[in-house]
């Protein structure tokens, strides 16, 4: 009997946790983007105005971001210090797709992010503040729609993980 | 120390075959390297005593068709290194040729010039890369020191350095400014304040601000600064007792001389010219000479060597202090 309550409670509370991480990953996408979304305006400022070499100004915004983003500028930073990769654009991308899923990054989100590389290897300045501003401004359109999604779906998740503990635990009692 | 700079500096910027290929160099042959030069589709060379000499993968000198072919890759690898990946952070010095990086060594560019409105807007398609070794001679103005200085009075003379191309103007102004910075016990001069407006960065070498060179404990460097403003600058703000400035050749700088020596600082700076006359005829030097702004000239040569000094004249009568062939001070 005391087993039988315990597997019971095993259940419910896996269910209740899938949940809570699913809604968990919702969240994480909608500060992350957010946190780009600053921090590229962060960067566009450091190219504008300081006229700071990429690693100095990723290593200054892995310190000033939140995590997870703030890994991924450090990514950046020590990839470029190292001589990880030809050019900005290889370890712009390398480091997406090494901290894509820790970000839970979508593929819209990619979408946006992705072609930055290429535009950090222009040589002209004003044309790379010109694309930041605009994947800023695409990052707060996706920041906006991350937030109505997790507000609709979130409590959704922790709900649907709970009762489905409970559904499974009345279904094998 | 030299060779440690070539190794450490500037090596690791350049693609892994040809960083190789210049740690595989004599040690020998690395101290007397001046140049390392990269163009698109032709063989790669190095500079030594003036000479340009093709290199084999291996660092072996070889003849231009066993040479090296160096490709466009190596050469935006470079420039990505160089930049550190960050072009649009040296716009400015791309448009003037070339980027100062750490060691204080030179990477001149040439590639295909965007104008805009008559002026070079940017340097596109960069095809060829001069690396010009930095070197910094401790004691190249021991010789001409003496002449420059009144020991009664404490003076420093208003000078003059001419010279061709690589003899030596620049070592020696470096050379100059680090000595009048530390004091000169021999000559009874203590240490001074000076100012050196280093309109490309070659004389201090700053990279990232820091002076790569020696230039004494009490020199301020205005980096980048174009000369005729930067002397005024620095005059207003630094209060130094020299200033020390590299080829000059404007209006500008000249009118910023004259301020220079009415507020009673010393004044030593460079101009290119291959003999007397031809140094004379030049415009701006020749307001200057009217005016008897210089006390000092010194001519060089690369005759013995880079930095020879040929010549030492009195400013205002054109007396010859020092010539190389007497060796005869009068």
């Amino acid at each position: 009997m005391f087993l039988r309550w315990g597997g019971a409670v095993l259940i419910v509370a896996a269910a209740y946790y899938m949940g809570l991480d699913k809604a968990k990953a919702l969240q994480v996408r909608s500060s992350v983007l957010n946190q780009f979304q600053y921090s590229l305006g962060m960067l566009a400022m450091e190219i504008n105005y300081g006229l700071t070499p990429l690693p100095t100004a990723c290593k200054s915004l892995s310190n000033k971001v939140k995590a997870p983003v703030n890994s991924f500028y450090y990514s950046l930073y020590s990839k470029l210090e190292n001589g990880a990769a030809k050019s900005m654009q290889e370890v712009w991308y390398m480091s997406l797709e090494e901290k894509k899923e820790s970000m839970f990054l979508e593929k819209a989100d990619l979408d946006i992010l992705l072609p930055l590389g290429a535009v950090m290897n222009l040589e002209d300045r004003k044309g790379i503040i010109k694309h930041l501003y605009l994947a800023q401004a695409q990052l707060r359109q996706a920041f906006y729609n991350a937030e109505e999604k997790r507000q609709k779906m979130a409590r959704m998740y922790i709900y649907l993980g709970l009762l489905g503990g409970m559904l499974l635990v009345i279904i094998l009692i | 120390m030299h060779e440690d700079s070539i190794t450490k500096k500037i090596a690791p910027l350049l693609p892994p075959h040809l960083s190789s290929c210049l740690l595989n160099l004599p040690t020998q042959m690395l101290k007397s390297m001046e140049e390392i030069r990269l163009r698109s589709n032709s063989p790669l060379a190095i500079s030594i005593g003036g000479l340009i000499v093709p290199l084999s993968l291996s660092g072996v000198i070889t003849s231009i068709s066993d040479a090296y072919i160096v490709l466009r890759e190596d050469i935006l690898y470079t420039l990505e290194m160089i930049s550190r990946h960050s072009l649009f952070a040296f716009e400015e010095e791309i448009k003037n040729g070339f980027i100062t990086i750490s060691g204080g060594h030179r990477v001149g560019m040439c590639g295909k010039a965007i104008i805009e409105d008559g002026r070079i807007k940017n340097l596109r398609h960069i095809s060829s890369m001069n690396i010009r070794i930095a070197r910094q001679v401790k004691g190249a103005a021991d010789k001409v020191l003496p002449y420059l200085i009144n020991q009664k009075e404490g003076k420093i003379y208003h000078t003059l350095i001419s010279s061709p191309p690589q003899a030596g103007k620049t070592t020696l102004l470096r050379d100059l400014a680090r000595q009048l910075s530390y004091g000169v016990k021999r000559l009874g001069i203590s240490p001074c304040k000076v100012a050196i407006v280093d309109e490309r960065s070659e004389i201090a070498g700053c990279y990232e601000g820091i002076p790569q060179m020696d230039v004494g404990p009490y020199t301020d460097i205005l980096d980048g600064c174009p000369k005729g403003q930067g002397i005024i600058m620095v005059i207003r703000s630094m209060s130094p007792q020299v200033v020390v400035a590299d080829e000059i050749g404007k209006r500008e700088d000249a009118e910023a001389i004259l301020e220079a020596v009415k507020a009673g600082v010393a004044v030593i700076t460079s101009a290119h010219s291959s003999n007397i006359d031809e140094l004379f005829q030049r415009p701006v030097i020749g307001t200057l000479f009217k005016r008897s702004v210089f006390e000092r000239i010194v001519f060089l040569s690369n005759k013995r060597g880079p930095g020879s000094l040929e010549m030492v004249l009195e400013g205002e009568k054109g007396l010859p202090l020092y010539t190389a062939s007497r060796k005869g001070e009068c």
